[in-house]
């Protein structure tokens, strides 16, 4: 089959010694800017570039390609240990990861990340080789109408993630909306909460709200709480995930595997969705959902498989289009182009040995990054052991440097301690976090899409309803909306009746 | 004889100075370069000032290095360029925004004409109106009859307001005397999705952009922007031939300093970067990616900047676009 | 020191989106809103805050019927520690460089005590100056000066 020997040709470049020094180095600086609060790829990659120029065009995608993956890795593991999420897509992953990391069970959640991402960019690298291209005519599909209701969905999403009082769920998607409108309209040129301030004219940095309202929250929030108690119980039961933990996360891997790849075609925005939609799905799915914030494994499992699918599917714009679906990729349009390469649709017929490559250095990569990631867990484990009092300065010092070094502006690190303050009241008054993220990051892109929509269909609002993919994805959101309130009310009406 | 002893000083000290200033000309650069590019890594202007730059540090012997620092239009670079120290070791390169901004914005953060020195232009390079495949017009004239014969049915995209390719369009339906809708988008990788996705049916873009897709025949080219055909695609007509006279729009990349740069240093840096310019490397990368290497002087770039700031304001004028 | 605020925590929560949600709505008054057909860019923050406002409000009128758990206040000191020190690493930074920032970062956000022992906090500052300085400024080649520049300095 020509698949085959594409895909054994691609091997063929991806295992050369340089290539396969290349993807190691890619993959372990991604691990551990994933790892380091802040540092995301798109920086990484950029302060690589000029580095790049003195190496072969395959050998230095194949890098840049692995730093980008590798930073996925990374994300969830401090999203795990510490509460504290690397990437959009790694926010999920705080939920029910760092609950299991404080019952003691940081190895097999990290444990099952690593499995369920590896299954995950295996499974996707070989959709990339079957069906990169028809994959990304799907894309073409999605107009702003259809943006705009899959936004929709994945708001309902966000309303379902949360599992304390509803109300309070939806005002606080609400609110993370509004934050997520401060800056530049795209579509008039105002500028929105600014208050003049040139920072924020691109918006609030989604880094800086996360760190905020999940790391430095947090951190208050432990110290608060602290007296003699230890925040992470130095009983760590083992390293590894148990078989009972395996029965419970096939399942969500493979649903988690197709959810991601799905989505991450979409060009952006698609693979931050992938984690959130994933973990709604598992919620909805499963047996006894109140497990779910409390250190339910299935919550892991499916969202990091998901990210990682995602991760991987946002390839397949680039490489078969040229065009990139997110900042990272952006970057790789760039490094290609200063390789003399000329990304578009001509690429895989052109240079095969690049297409192919790249394709069979994903799944090189992801077996690196396996067999890096899991002794580290024990290194990991034992890090939690130190006691908090000496861990906690270090978390804030990095997360500071980190925040810091995106922008070098200290105007951002200053608005992260300003959402630490959002987070501990969230904290306090009983209200979650995750709901505003995820309102944050869908707000501009669902309102942008809504008034472009709009503005195609000229002001005619029956169009979100004629076009078959928008209309299934709004009674979707629809039908998820009801599922939960109704539910929701009845145990109201039990409650009260009880009283 | 005080009088002449005193002037024989002063002048000696003006002879050293000027001999001093002359020796720090050519003793600089002593320390690295920083090269601000006020957009994120891996766009046009990044890409064609990291290709510079590699061979600067070639050149000169000290790393000339590329600073990005991206946001609201290649302000906030900017203004990290304007409160830099004048001694030639900050510099930037960004594009046609910088002559855009004054007449977008109400109130910058820095006064274009004083705080900053215009070094050289470093290229230009003309848009190309791309359509999709299916879109009826093949030509200028007959996208002008349609526009004429049903006014704002058709829409064109760009990457944000206020940006070349918007503006281009703005400009190219005042002089073709057509209306069209505006739908404007967060940068290239999502305007060109819809386009090619048949969503949007017009997009002015960048060479480099729009060719791969022109070969691969899943989008056409309708025309270009510039005043004459382009070397890297001689068949396709200039919009200023297709019934439009007097049509011209380029995208063009400049080197600026901070204000009060001294003399020596500004045509030093000049007459090093005009070299890179013209060594047939860059010619031939620049050319592949659809841009003109330009390399003139400071003072025919100071020129042309004048110019275009007037051309662009009068169109954001007569198109009200504004930004805040 | 423990207060119980006896109104519950859904009553101040209520009570901070309508303050978010009336915010929004008052600054957008500047913005054009447009129709729903063009929806100008007040439209969307004036409807999302205004929702938010009504939520709000729900959640606070409810508090008062429904029996809701009471706010637990110990000590604001961690909240006071973190923001300061945080605060005070971003504007020392640059000025100071990194490594009497993260002093002042290390000391602030273990003061008075506490868990921390002087001695541990020396050594945990030494060990994070050396840390950061290796990683991120040698290994990473992120701009950080790392001593306090002596003269006025041009951006970093």
């Amino acid at each position: 089959m020509d698949i085959f020997r594409n895909l054994i040709f691609g091997c063929g470049v991806a295992l050369t010694p340089l290539n396969l020094v290349y993807c190691f180095l890619g993959v372990s600086l991604g691990t551990l800017i994933g790892v380091l609060p802040g540092i995301g790829p798109v920086a990484t990659i950029a302060m690589l570039l000029p580095i790049t120029f003195k190496l072969p065009p395959i050998a230095a995608l194949i890098m840049l390609a692995g730093i980008y993956y590798g930073a996925q890795y990374g994300g969830s593991t401090t999203s795990i240990l510490v509460n504290l999420p690397g990437e959009a897509s790694s926010v999920v992953t705080c939920l029910d990861g760092y609950a299991m990391a404080r019952q003691g069970r940081a190895g097999p959640a990290l444990g099952i990340a690593a499995i369920g991402s590896f299954f995950a960019g295996s499974v996707t690298t070989l959709l990339l080789a079957l069906f990169a291209p028809p994959l990304a005519q799907v894309a073409f599909q999605f107009g702003a109408s259809e943006y705009f209701s899959l936004m929709s969905l994945g708001l309902v999403a966000a309303v379902v993630l949360a599992h304390g009082s509803l109300l309070k769920a939806i005002s606080m998607v609400l609110l993370g909306l509004l934050l997520g409108l401060v800056g530049m309209d795209v579509n008039s040129g105002t500028s929105r909460f600014t208050f003049g301030a040139s920072e924020l004219s691109d918006g609030i940095g989604f880094v800086v709200v996360a760190m905020g309202m999940f790391g430095f929250a947090e951190v208050i929030r432990n110290l608060e709480s602290t007296g003699t108690r230890e925040i992470f119980t130095s009983r760590v039961h083992g390293w590894m995930p148990t078989r009972a933990d395996l029965k419970a996360s096939w399942k969500p891997i493979l649903r988690g595997t197709g959810i991601g790849s799905l989505l991450g075609i979409l060009p952006g925005g698609g693979a931050i969705l992938s984690s959130f939609a994933s973990y709604t799905v598992e919620k909805r799915l499963a047996k006894d959902p109140t497990r779910f914030g409390q250190g339910a494994i299935e919550g892991v499992a499916g969202p990091e498989s998901a990210n990682n699918a995602g991760a991987q599917t946002s390839f397949i714009p680039l490489l078969t289009l040229g065009i990139p679906p997110n900042a990272v990729m952006a970057l790789m349009v760039g490094a290609m182009t200063i390789h003399g390469i000329t990304p578009g649709p001509q690429v895989m017929n052109q240079r095969p040995e690049l297409f192919w490559g790249m394709i069979a250095s994903m799944w090189v990569g992801n077996l690196l990054l396996v067999v890096l990631n899991l002794p580290l867990i024990g290194i990991w484990v034992r890090l939690l052991t130190v006691p908090y009092r000496l861990l906690y300065p270090a978390i804030l010092l990095f997360c500071c440097i980190g925040v810091y070094s995106i922008n070098n502006a200290s105007f951002d690190v200053v608005l992260t301690a300003c959402f630490g303050i959002l987070g501990y009241l969230c904290h306090k008054l009983d209200c979650e976090p995750a709901p505003l993220i995820l309102g944050f990051i869908l707000g501009p892109m669902m309102e942008e899409n809504l008034r472009r929509a709009m503005v195609f269909s000229r002001g005619d609002a029956s169009v979100f309803f004629l076009r078959p993919i928008s209309l299934g994805m709004l009674v979707a959101a629809v039908s998820l909306l009801f599922l939960t309130i109704i539910p929701a009310i009845g145990r109201k009406r039990e409650e009260a009746f009880k009283e | 004889m005080k009088v002449r002893r005193s002037f024989v000083l002063a002048l000696a000290v003006t002879v050293m100075l000027f001999a001093a200033g002359n020796v720090f000309a050519q003793s600089y650069p002593t320390k690295p370069i920083r090269i601000i590019v006020p957009f994120p890594a891996g766009g046009a202007t990044d890409i064609f000032t990291r290709l510079i730059s590699q061979k600067l540090t070639e050149n000169l012997g000290q790393q000339v290095l590329v600073d990005n620092r991206g946001g609201a239009s290649g302000i906030i670079g900017t203004e990290i360029l304007v409160k830099s120290a004048p001694d030639g070791y900050t510099l930037m390169i960004t594009a046609t925004h910088h002559a855009i901004n004054p007449s977008l914005y109400k109130k910058l953060p820095y006064d274009t004409a004083r705080d900053l020195v215009a070094l050289t232009l470093v290229a230009t390079s003309p848009n190309i109106l791309l359509a999709h495949p299916s879109f009826p017009a093949n030509t200028v004239q007959e996208l002008i009859a349609m526009a004429k014969a049903k006014p704002g049915q058709l829409n064109f995209a760009s990457t944000g307001i206020g940006g070349s390719n918007h503006l281009s369009g703005e400009m190219f339906k005042s002089m073709a005397g057509i209306d069209m809708v505006h739908i404007p988008y967060k940068g290239a990788a999502p305007a060109m999705n819809d386009l090619l996705g048949g969503q949007v049916s017009l997009m002015f873009d960048t060479p480099a952009a729009g060719l791969p897709h022109i070969r691969a025949g899943k989008l056409k080219a309708l025309a270009v922007t510039s005043a004459k055909r382009t070397a890297i695609a001689p068949d396709i007509p200039t919009i200023a031939e297709s019934g439009v006279p007097g049509y011209e729009a380029l995208s063009w990349f400049a080197m600026y300093g901070p204000a009060k740069m001294p003399k020596e240093i500004v045509t030093r840096i000049n007459t090093e970067v005009a070299k890179v310019l013209h060594l047939p490397e860059i010619q031939k990368r620049f050319a592949d990616l659809g841009a003109e290497p330009v390399g003139n002087s400071p003072e025919e770039f100071a020129a042309y900047l004048k110019s275009e700031m007037a051309k662009w304001a009068k169109v954001v004028k007569d198109c009200g676009a504004r930004l805040d | 020191m423990e207060i119980d605020v006896h109104k519950s925590k859904d009553f101040f929560a209520g009570l901070l989106f309508v303050f978010f949600g009336l915010l929004s709505v008052w600054i957008s008054r500047d913005y054009p809103m447009g129709s729903a057909g063009k929806m100008g860019p007040g439209y969307f923050p004036t409807i999302l805050g205004g929702t938010l406002a009504l939520f709000g409000f729900i959640i606070s009128i409810r508090s008062l019927w429904v029996r809701g758990e009471p706010i637990r206040l110990q000590t604001f000191r961690p909240l006071v520690l973190v923001v300061s020190s945080v605060i005070a690493f971003a504007m020392l930074v640059n000025p100071l460089g990194l490594v009497l920032a993260t002093f002042v970062l290390v000391f602030l956000s273990t003061l008075g005590g506490g868990p921390i022992r002087l001695g541990e906090g020396t050594l945990l500052f030494l060990i994070l100056a050396l840390i950061s300085a290796l990683l991120f400024v040698y290994g990473l080649g992120l701009s950080f000066t790392l001593w306090p520049s002596l003269w006025i300095s041009s951006e970093t």
